[in-house]
């Protein structure tokens, strides 16, 4: 194949590989100085090619200073992001496939209301759900970061939509059948659907990987603390460490990174369905 | 006679099962969204006409709280202030992201090698967490050894101050936050793009208009929905904004940074002024509403709808 090097070609490739480098510059600029020696940070012109000094990761990742080690703090927020996304899936496919297939009273009228709730900015929630789990004595703790997200307005309105693709006769059949409306949402319905379930899943777990602003303020006990966080007192303890924070900054990205390059069609294609659909 | 009894009575008592299941199915998620989403949107109306400090006792104060942030110093000059920023930095991101995002999606819809590649790069910081992405910019910003005045300097440019100076530290906060979130503007654009119809386009071409007559007259109106609705969620995604003011400045220098979303954070969970806290959230839920009104508004009556983007 030969490239088309007409004029106006040329522009675009120039401006494209102009913009991705400039984007993807400061992934690679993390990367150098994780891996530069502390005296090669502090010069003019800086140096652009690593070092390749992996220490900086040892270091770091012997430096706790809230006395928790990294480990914990990923198996936190892995174990995290995987139950909030079961949960969420879950319980979200669940009433997805209720509003969609099943007929019972008031059933448009909630679900108009549960629409509402998106319009309803997250910030305005804060308060007073510290409050609830302060009384519920689950500040600092592991269902402070689960439960609140276990239920998505997003997956369930994505996941009635999905549900509604399913002929109707499929379900009539079934219930000839003597097909239970369980049996038949777990063993039929819900593997048609599974690109969806598997789209929101990618969101969800995503969105929970990185969250910040709520556990930071519902959780104060390292114990619990997901790497967000934890990282966010890894700035204020090595403040003037930039090999080490940048160490464990790409600690934290790299395996969003690798999951994004995985499932990048399915981000992608999700973001931008929802927004046609939205 | 009984038979039919017996049907109908069947009839009825499937139907209640199925009411039954379908409420049983809701139930898990209403409970969830019940506690964690609709009550306490009615709850900090109530807490906010209190003087309360989280722990203790409260005091009814009425609409104190209003009048303090909106009117009385020094709560409203802060209160103000912040407003004051959050119009700043959203008349600086909000154009910028999305003229930088269009144009960019225009070029990669044309016919080009390596177009997944390119989408990858300018999309993969959107995913990126916020707090290890602030970490590099602060370097990167870093006024004595970040690359940006390096490059500055190689350019025979005067070094700006970035993060630590006034008014710099917005333009930084706005330049990171282009970069987190350009990509996923660049996808709506794309997806935009795409269903506005090719045969409108050649038609316009073939009848002897230049690229720059299509875009202007077929392209751009058939993607005012799309442009719309970024501009929307733009707006309400920069009065909200959080993560990068903390990590990046705290608000500083001289509260310059602080918008009305780290405000509400601060007066919170730092001084733990829970009533008053709570009256900021309800202004800026106010605002939030007021736009989503107006959106609603004007996508009804005014902008063209692409086919098949009205949902059901």
């Amino acid at each position: 194949m030969k490239i088309n090097l007409k004029k106006s070609n040329f522009f675009t490739y120039f401006i494209l590989s102009l913009v991705t480098l400039i984007m993807v510059f400061p992934f690679y600029w993390m990367i150098v100085t994780s891996l530069s020696k502390p005296e090669n940070l502090f010069i003019f012109p800086p140096k652009l090619w690593p070092d390749f000094n992996f220490k900086n990761y040892v270091d770091m990742w012997n430096a706790n200073p809230q006395g928790v080690s990294w480990t914990r703090y990923i198996l936190n927020t892995l174990f995290v992001a995987t139950s909030t996304t079961l949960l969420s899936l879950f319980n979200s496919s669940l009433a997805g496939f209720a509003f969609a297939k099943l007929k019972f009273p008031l059933r448009n009228q909630i679900f108009m209301v549960i629409l509402g709730i998106m319009m309803i900015p997250g910030e305005l929630m804060l308060i007073p759900n510290y409050l609830t789990l302060f009384r519920l004595g689950w500040l600092n703790s592991y269902q402070a970061l689960i439960i609140p997200f276990g239920a998505s307005v997003f997956g369930i309105f994505l996941t009635r939509q999905a549900f509604r693709q399913l002929p109707n006769e499929l379900w009539e059949a079934a219930q000839i059948d003597g097909c239970s409306i369980g049996r038949f949402y777990f063993n039929i319905a819900l593997p048609i659907v599974r690109p969806t379930l598997f789209a929101f899943a990618l969101f969800v777990f995503l969105g929970s990987w990185n969250a910040f602003l709520w556990p930071l303020i519902v959780n104060t006990n390292p114990n619990f603390m997901p790497l967000e966080v934890a990282l966010y007192s890894f700035i204020g303890a090595e403040g003037t460490n930039w090999q080490l924070l940048a160490a464990a900054a790409t600690m934290a990205t790299f395996p969003v990174l690798i999951l994004f390059l995985i499932f990048q069609t399915q981000f992608i294609e999700g973001i931008s369905r929802g927004a046609i659909k939205g | 006679m009984e038979e039919a009894k017996i049907v109908s009575g069947l009839k009825k008592r499937r139907r209640v099962l199925e009411y039954l299941t379908g409420y049983g199915f809701i139930t898990p998620a209403l409970i969830i969204l019940g506690v964690f989403a609709i009550f306490p949107t009615f709850y900090v109306f109530y807490l906010s006409l209190f003087d309360w400090s989280m722990i203790g006792g409260k005091t009814f104060i009425g609409l104190q709280n209003y009048i303090d942030l909106l009117f009385k110093p020094p709560y409203a000059n802060d209160f103000w202030h912040a407003a004051l920023v959050t119009v700043e930095y959203v008349v600086l991101q909000v154009p910028i992201t999305m003229s930088i995002s269009l144009f960019l999606a225009t070029l990669l819809m044309k016919p080009i090698k390596f177009r997944g590649f390119f989408r990858l790069g300018i999309f993969v910081a959107y995913v990126t967490p916020l707090v290890a992405t602030s970490i590099v910019w602060e370097w990167i910003f870093h006024p004595d050894y970040g690359i940006l005045n390096s490059f500055l300097k190689l350019l025979h440019l005067p070094p700006s101050q970035w993060l630590i100076g006034f008014p710099s530290a917005l333009f930084a906060i706005v330049i990171y936050t282009v970069w987190h979130e350009l990509g996923y503007s660049t996808i709506l654009f794309m997806a935009g793009l795409t269903s506005v119809s090719k045969e409108l386009q050649e038609a316009a071409q073939i009848d002897g208009a230049n690229a720059r007559g299509v875009f202007w007259h077929i392209t751009w109106p058939l993607l005012s929905p799309i442009t719309f609705y970024i501009f929307i969620i733009s707006l309400i995604g920069s009065f909200r904004m959080f993560t990068p003011v903390l990590v990046l400045t705290q608000g500083g220098p001289y509260n310059s940074t602080t918008t009305i979303g780290y405000m509400l954070y601060r007066e919170a969970f730092q001084y733990w002024r829970s009533g008053f806290a709570s009256s900021i959230a309800v202004v800026l839920f106010g605002i939030i509403f007021l736009i989503t009104i107006i959106q609603f508004r004007v996508t009804g009556k005014k902008v063209f709808y692409a086919e098949g983007s009205e949902g059901e």
